[in-house]
């Protein structure tokens, strides 16, 4: 039995707890361009990350195809938007149902410092990323100083 | 009419014990029952095929997703409404499922986990003859 190993499972452990730690510290409102009356319960649920290139937005949309989702970016403005069809086969009966079917449509307003007209989506196992760059703008600039 | 679809905050399991450090949510499920078989769909959205575990041990159906936090490396949250972790739930079958024929697989963060039925559980059509 190998107890311990370079890439060890408490590693990842101990990784998903500091991030589990640090989400739920930025728990607050991202940025939403509309408040629903709620605040909360707006499909799809979103996550906003920041890195030196710019802004990550992880959405959760399972049972959601990828060719459902649109994305689309006006001014500042982000909206993502689609549907969530369950489908069963015919003479279902169920004992259980807890996950809901329907349209979504969300809007978010971007801050600005990044650039709306470089976005990128992309979906994989049930989560929607949006990125979204950085401005050229907000990005640091190194000025040179001449002597005069 | 399409309905207007919400999202559902993410209820953490506390009373459950698992090997694996790091907090654990409860998956949304539907179970429906077909003539040839019982379907139970969970939402396990983050999760892929390869980090799903589907046990059956007596009678008790464990399903586990593990999460990758490797696609959260070097981002800061910033603004966040749902908490990421692994997924667990676990139910009590009924003993007319087959064991054998259990079929899983997971399609867009959806774990989708098929039980044939056992043969005697099946609707029997029995011929009437006369006599």
């Amino acid at each position: 039995m190998t107890r311990f190993r370079f890439a060890s499972p408490f590693d990842s452990a101990g990784r998903l707890l500091t991030l589990q730690r640090e989400v739920e510290r930025a728990s607050g409102n991202p940025f939403d361009a509309e408040q629903s009356p709620s605040g909360r319960g707006v499909f799809p649920s979103t996550n906003v990350f920041r890195d030196d290139d710019g802004l990550t937005l992880r959405m959760e949309v399972p049972g959601v195809s990828p060719a459902d989702i649109s994305v689309e970016a006006r001014e500042n403005t982000l909206t993502v938007s689609g549907e969530r069809t369950i489908q069963i086969p015919e003479g279902t009966s169920y004992h259980r149902r807890e996950r809901g079917a329907g349209r979504f449509a969300r809007a978010l307003q971007l801050p600005r410092d990044v650039d709306p007209t470089n976005v990128t989506a992309t979906c994989k196992n049930g989560i929607l990323t949006v990125r979204v760059a950085k401005s050229e703008n907000a990005k640091p600039r190194q000025i040179t100083v001449q002597a005069a | 009419m399409t309905e207007e679809l919400n999202a559902r905050d993410k209820e953490e399991v506390r009373q459950e014990e698992s090997t694996h450090p790091g907090r654990s949510y409860r998956p949304d499920v539907d179970i429906f029952e077909t003539a040839e078989s019982l379907v139970l769909r969970a939402d396990v959205p983050g999760v892929d095929e390869s980090s799903v575990s589907v046990r059956l041990d007596d009678g008790v159906l464990s399903l586990e997703g593990r999460v990758s936090v490797q696609d959260y490396e070097n981002l800061t949250p910033v603004a966040t409404e749902y908490p990421i972790g692994n997924y667990l739930r676990r139910f009590q079958l009924s003993n007319d499922l087959d064991p054998e024929g259990i079929a899983a697989r997971v399609t867009d963060g959806v774990l989708e986990v098929t039980f044939p039925k056992s043969a005697q559980a099946k609707p029997r059509q029995v011929q009437v003859t006369a006599g």
